[in-house]
C-alpha cells in the first residue's frame, strides 16, 4: 500500500495542477472532486468523501463518493448512494470543531457498527482520515479519506491534506464571494478582482517558476516574462527589505501570510498587491521545495484604473448604442470627435460627413454667433439648455434641447452632448401660445364686431378678424342677397401676401364649395389636397387667374337663432401648416358673434328703418296739423274781426234807433231793440270767449315760477272795482307758489274767482276762500265758495264748452269759461275738479304738473 | 266832407260801411267838431296822407291830425299802411289808433311794436264804443300836444 501511496507525484504538482483545476472551477463540488482524487492519488487512499451541506442548510451529506478501481488503476465515482459513514458523530465533530481527525482503526470505534452498512464494509475500510474545508471559519465540507490497509496517522499527510484543502476552500470562497457579487450586480458584469489574481509559484529562493495569465494585466507582464525574476526585484524599493524578510518566515514555516507590497508594473507605475503564500516542502526531507504564492492588487489607482476602462467600456457601450442623438466636439476647435449612431440617424449626414463638420455647421446660420459666444465663455462642466436649434441634413431645422457634458477625448478637452429633438412639444407649445393669443384676439373681435353698424361693415370685421385670430392670409364673409340666393354681399380681408389681389371682386354666385357649408350648416376643414380632391370642389372657373391661390380651408357657416344658415365664412393660407381643429373652433366661436351681430344689425336696420318711418309720418302729421292750425288760426282771425263787426252794426244802429226814434217806437218796440242789442252783446261774449278758448290750446307755454295769491287778489280787485256794491269776503291764502304761464293761470283765477263772484250774488254773507294744500305729493289749489252750488250729478258736464247748469237769467255766462280753465290746467300737466252742493256752495281743485311746478 | 278852416283832421281808414257810419255817430255823439275824412283802402289812405295819386295837389289844410287806423283793409292792410307812415318823416309822428275788431295779441304786439300810439278794440256794445271814442277824441286831439307843435 505504501508504495502506491506515492505512485500520484510530488505534493508540488499536485497543488499546481490544483490551483491550475480551480482557475476553471468556480463550484464546489467539482472544485472538491479535484481535491478528493488529487489527494487518494497523492496519498494512496482507497476511497474518499466529501461531506457537505445540504441545500436546507442543516443536514451534512455525503456530496460525492469515490472509489479507486484497481482494474482502471483510477478513482471512479461511485453511483451508490450509500456513503461510507452514516449521519453522525465522526463527520460531525470534524465539522463543528474544524480539525482534522485520523483514525487508524475504525473497527475499534464503538460506533463501528456503521461499517456494516454501505461501501465501507463492502470496500472493506480500516482506517480514515477526516479534514475539513475551512474558509473563513467556515466549514464548506468535510473530506473523509479511507484506507483499506489499518493505516496509522501521518501527520505531514493530514498537514498536506489541510493545506490543500484550505486552498481550495480560499479560493473556493472567493469565487463563491465574487458570484455572488456577479449575481448582485448581473447588469454591469462587474467582474471581481480575485478572478484575475496572479498565482504564482516560486522556487524556495523566491524566483517565479510560473505565473499565471492575470499578471499580464496586473504587472503588465506576459507570465513567461516573468519566469526566473526575483518578486523584490518587481517591487518598490521601500519593500524590498519586508519582502525579503517575510519570505525568510514562510521559509522558516509561517505560512499564511497576507502581506502587502508595492509592485512595479511593466510600464514603471507602482501597484499595491496583498499576497497569500506558502512554502511547499518536501514531505520527507520537510524542506522548501516551492513557495506558492497567490496576489490579488488592492491598489486604488489600479482599482480607478479598472473603474476607467470599466467606464470607458460602459461609456462606449451607452455612448454607441444610444438612442439618443450623441456626439463629442472639441471644445477648443468645435470639431465633431465622435457622433453616435442615433445621430446619424436623425440628423441624415453621413458618419464620415458628421465627423468633417464642426458644432457650428448644425446650426442656423442665424445661431451660429450665439453658439460662438457660448462655447467660448466658461461654462460648468454639466449644462442643459433649452431654446437652440439644429440643421438637418435635408434642410429641416429641429428644436433641441441639449444636455452638455465637459469630458476629455482622445486627450482634448471635449464636451459631449445629448440632444433631444423638442420639436414636436415646441410646436405644441407655439400652438398654446398661438391659441392664447388667439383667444384675445377673438375677444377683441368680439368687440369689434359687435360695434358695427351695418351689414357690410359686420363682414368686413368678420373677415379681418377671422384673418387675424385664425392667422391666415385669406378670408371672406359673405351672406345671399336678393331673392336669388347669390352670396353677392360679401367682404374680404386679404394679408399683404396677396396685395396684389386688394380689389379682387369675386361675384361669389353660392355655387362654391361653401355651399356644402351653407346647406350642411356644419363647418369643413380640408387641406389643399382634401380640397382639390373633394367632388364639390369647383376650382375658380371664369375667375381663373384673377382669384387669389388657395393653401388650405377653413370654413363655417353664420347661423340665426333658428338655427338657419345666414351665410358663410372662410378663411385660407394658415401662416402656418394646415388648420387644426382649435382653428376650426375659433372660426365656428367667430362666426357665432358675427351671427349675432348680423341678426342685430338686421332688426336694428328694422327698427331703425321703423323709427325713421314714424319720424315721417310725425313729420307729415306736424305739417298737417301746422297746416290745419294756421287755417285755424286763420279762421280764428276772421272770426275775431269779421263775425263780431256786424254784431258791433246790430247793436250801434239798434242803439241809434233808440235814441234817434225813441219818441216813434211804443214800450213793446223798444224792449224788442233792447232784447235785439241784448242778443248782440250775449254773441259778442260767446265770440270772445270762443276765440279764448282756441288761443288757449295754440299759444305756447311759458312757464316761470310764480304766486298765485298775488294774482288772486289783482283778479280779486278787479272783481270788486266793477261791482264795489258787493259785499264779497274773500281770502286769499298767503304765498301760494306756483310754476306756469302768467297769463293763463291768471286766466283760470280769472274764471274760477269770477264764478265764485258771480255765484255767491244772491247769497247773503258771500264767502270766497283761495288756498292751496299738499295732497299726496301734489300742490292742490282750491277755490271755493257757499254760493249757489251746483247738483253733483251734472259735474261731468262742467268743463264742457257752453254747459251750463244755471239759467242765463240768474247767472249770465257764455259757458265757455270752466272748459278754458280746464284745457289752461290740462296744458300744464295737471287736472281740474269740482265739488258742490246745490244752495250750499262749491270747491274748483286744480293741480298743476311736476314739469310745470 | 267839410273843408277845414282850421279844426283839426281826423282821418278814419276803415273799409265796413257799417263801422264808418257808426264812428262817425259815436264822434258825432261825443261832440266832438273834428273834420273827419274818410278812406276806404289801405292804398287810398298811403294816397291821401302823401298828397298824391287821386289826392294830389290836396289842401295841405287837410292834413290829420289823427289817423283812426282799421287793421283788415282791402288792397294793402292796416299793419303795411302803418310801417309806411312811420317810414315817412312827414308822417313819423303823426297821432295813429288802431281800431279794430281783433283782439288777437298778435295784432297788438305787431300794431304797438309798428309805432302805433294806441290800440282800441272796438266793442259790440255800441255806448262802450261811443265811451272809447269820446276818450281818443279827447286825448290825442284835445290834450295831446304833437311833437312839432310844442
Amino acid at each position: 500500500m505504501s508504495t502506491r501511496a506515492h505512485r500520484g507525484g510530488d505534493p508540488l504538482s499536485f497543488l499546481l495542477e490544483l490551483a491550475h483545476r480551480m482557475e476553471m472551477s468556480q463550484e464546489l463540488e467539482p472544485a472538491l472532486a479535484t481535491l478528493v482524487e488529487g489527494l487518494a492519488r497523492l496519498q494512496g487512499w482507497d476511497a474518499a468523501e466529501a461531506w457537505v451541506l445540504e441545500s436546507d442548510g442543516k443536514t451534512i451529506v455525503p456530496g460525492a463518493v469515490w472509489v479507486r478501481d484497481d482494474e482502471l488503476g483510477a478513482f471512479v465515482r461511485e453511483d451508490s448512494p450509500h456513503a461510507y459513514l452514516p449521519d453522525g458523530g465522526l463527520v460531525r465533530d470534524v465539522w463543528r470543531t474544524r480539525t482534522t481527525a485520523w483514525h487508524e482503526d475504525l473497527l475499534s470505534l464503538p460506533e463501528r457498527d456503521f461499517l456494516r452498512h454501505g461501501s465501507a464494509e463492502r470496500h472493506g475500510i480500516r482506517s480514515a482520515a477526516l479534514v475539513p474545508v475551512v474558509a473563513s471559519e467556515r466549514t464548506l465540507a468535510v473530506l473523509a479519506l479511507f484506507s483499506r490497509d489499518p493505516r496509522p496517522e501521518d501527520p505531514d499527510a493530514m498537514r498536506l491534506a489541510r493545506a490543500a484543502a484550505t486552498e481550495v476552500a480560499w479560493l473556493l470562497e472567493r469565487r463563491i464571494h465574487a458570484r455572488r457579487v456577479r449575481e448582485a450586480d448581473a447588469r454591469f458584469e462587474l467582474v471581481s478582482g480575485n478572478a484575475r489574481d496572479i498565482v504564482s509559484m516560486h522556487a524556495p529562493d523566491g524566483a517565479y517558476l510560473w505565473a499565471s495569465p492575470s499578471a499580464l494585466e496586473i504587472l503588465g507582464y506576459r507570465p513567461e516574462e516573468l519566469v526566473g525574476r526575483m518578486p523584490p526585484d518587481l517591487m518598490h524599493p521601500e519593500d524590498r527589505e519586508r519582502a525579503i524578510g517575510n519570505l525568510r518566515e514562510l521559509l522558516a514555516g509561517n505560512d499564511r501570510r497576507l502581506p502587502r507590497y508595492r509592485y512595479r508594473r511593466k510600464d514603471g507605475s507602482y501597484v499595491w498587491l496583498e499576497s497569500a503564500a506558502r512554502a511547499v516542502r518536501d514531505e520527507t526531507t520537510g524542506e522548501v521545495t516551492r513557495l506558492v504564492a497567490s496576489s490579488r492588487d488592492v491598489d486604488e489607482s489600479v482599482r480607478d484604473r479598472r473603474a476607467l476602462e470599466e467606464s470607458q467600456r460602459r461609456f462606449r457601450r451607452l455612448f454607441a448604442d444610444n438612442p439618443l442623438p450623441m456626439w463629442v466636439f472639441d471644445t477648443e476647435t468645435l470639431a465633431i470627435l465622435e457622433v453616435n449612431e442615433a445621430a446619424v440617424a436623425a440628423y441624415g449626414y453621413e458618419r464620415a460627413a458628421f465627423l468633417g463638420m464642426s458644432v457650428l455647421d448644425i446650426r442656423p446660420a442665424e445661431d451660429r454667433p450665439a453658439l460662438r459666444k457660448m462655447v467660448s465663455s466658461e461654462r460648468p462642466a454639466l449644462t442643459r439648455a433649452s431654446g437652440w436649434r439644429h440643421v438637418r441634413a435635408d434642410g429641416t431645422v429641429l428644436d433641441v434641447e441639449i444636455d452638455s457634458h465637459a469630458t476629455v477625448f482622445n486627450g482634448r478637452a471635449a464636451r459631449l452632448i445629448v440632444a433631444r429633438d423638442v420639436s414636436r412639444r415646441r410646436q405644441l407649445e407655439r400652438e398654446r401660445e398661438r391659441r392664447s393669443v388667439q383667444l384675445a384676439a377673438l375677444a377683441d373681435a368680439a368687440v369689434r364686431i359687435h360695434g358695427a353698424a351695418d351689414l357690410d361693415s359686420v363682414l368686413q370685421r368678420l373677415a379681418d378678424a377671422a384673418r387675424d385670430v385664425i392667422g391666415a392670409h385669406q378670408a371672406i364673409a359673405s351672406l345671399p342677397d336678393g331673392p336669388t340666393g347669390m352670396h353677392t354681399r360679401y367682404r374680404v380681408s386679404l394679408s399683404e401676401r396677396y396685395a396684389g389681389y386688394r380689389d379682387y371682386d369675386g361675384h361669389p354666385d353660392g355655387t362654391g364649395i361653401y355651399r356644402l357649408v351653407v346647406e350642411r350648416r356644419h363647418p369643413l376643414r380640408m387641406t389643399q389636397a382634401e380640397l382639390e380632391a373633394h367632388p364639390a370642389y369647383r376650382a375658380f372657373g371664369a375667375e381663373a387667374g384673377s382669384h387669389p391661390p388657395l393653401r388650405g380651408w377653413l370654413a363655417a357657416p353664420l347661423l340665426g337663432t333658428g338655427g338657419e344658415a345666414l351665410g358663410v365664412v372662410q378663411v385660407s393660407d394658415r401662416d402656418e401648416g394646415d388648420f387644426t381643429a382649435d382653428d376650426e373652433a375659433m372660426l365656428v366661436q367667430l362666426a357665432q358673434l358675427a351671427s349675432v351681430a348680423l341678426e342685430k344689425t338686421t332688426l336694428l336696420g328694422a327698427v331703425q328703418e321703423q323709427a325713421r318711418d314714424l319720424e315721417r309720418r310725425v313729420g307729415a302729421r306736424t305739417a298737417e296739423l301746422q297746416a290745419l292750425n294756421r287755417e285755424l288760426e286763420g279762421f280764428s282771425y276772421s272770426v275775431s274781426h269779421d263775425l263780431r263787426t256786424p254784431l258791433r252794426a246790430i247793436d250801434g244802429f239798434g242803439s241809434a234807433l233808440l235814441e234817434d226814434y225813441a219818441d216813434r217806437l211804443d214800450a213793446e218796440g223798444r224792449h224788442y231793440l233792447e232784447r235785439m242789442r241784448g242778443a248782440a252783446q250775449h254773441m259778442g261774449t260767446l265770440i270772445d270767449d270762443l276765440l279764448t278758448l282756441s288761443r288757449v290750446g295754440r299759444t305756447s307755454l311759458e312757464p316761470r315760477d310764480l304766486d298765485l295769491a298775488e294774482l288772486a287778489r289783482e283778479v280779486a280787485a278787479e272783481l270788486r272795482e266793477a261791482e264795489p256794491d258787493r259785499e264779497v269776503a274773500l281770502t286769499v291764502q298767503e304765498g301760494l307758489p306756483a310754476r306756469g304761464d302768467r297769463t293763463l293761470l291768471r286766466l283760470v283765477l280769472q274764471n274760477l274767482i269770477g264764478n265764485a263772484w258771480k255765484f255767491t250774488s244772491h247769497t247773503a254773507g258771500a264767502r270766497i276762500d283761495v288756498r292751496a294744500e299738499q295732497v299726496e305729493g301734489a300742490m292742490t289749489y282750491t277755490v271755493s265758495d257757499n254760493g249757489a252750488g251746483f247738483d253733483m250729478r251734472y259735474v261731468e258736464q262742467l268743463f264742457r264748452p257752453f254747459q251750463r247748469l244755471h239759467a242765463a237769467a240768474d247767472f249770465p255766462g257764455s259757458g265757455v269759461g270752466l272748459a278754458n280753465v280746464q284745457r289752461i290746467v290740462q296744458r300744464h300737466g295737471g287736472r281740474v275738479w269740482a265739488e258742490g252742493e246745490v244752495d250750499v256752495g262749491a270747491a274748483f281743485h286744480f293741480t298743476l304738473g311736476e314739469g310745470t311746478r | 266832407m267839410s273843408r277845414g278852416d282850421g279844426a283839426k283832421v281826423i282821418l278814419l281808414i276803415e273799409d265796413n260801411p257799417d263801422d264808418i257810419e257808426l264812428t262817425l255817430r259815436a264822434f258825432q255823439r261825443a261832440k266832438l267838431a273834428n273834420d273827419i275824412e274818410v278812406v276806404q283802402d289801405g292804398e287810398e289812405a298811403l294816397d291821401y296822407l302823401f298828397a298824391r295819386g287821386p289826392f294830389e295837389g290836396r289842401d295841405p289844410g287837410l292834413d290829420p291830425h289823427l289817423v283812426l287806423l282799421d287793421l283788415k283793409l282791402p288792397k294793402i292792410d292796416g299793419l303795411e299802411v302803418l310801417r309806411q307812415l312811420r317810414g315817412d318823416a312827414r308822417t313819423r309822428t303823426l297821432p295813429v289808433v288802431v281800431l279794430t275788431s281783433s283782439q288777437e295779441e298778435r295784432d297788438v304786439v305787431e300794431s304797438y311794436r309798428l309805432g302805433a300810439n294806441s290800440y282800441v278794440r272796438k266793442p259790440v256794445d255800441f255806448h262802450e264804443f261811443t265811451e272809447a271814442t269820446n276818450q281818443l277824441g279827447l286825448y290825442w286831439l284835445v290834450l295831446n300836444v304833437p311833437p312839432g307843435a310844442g
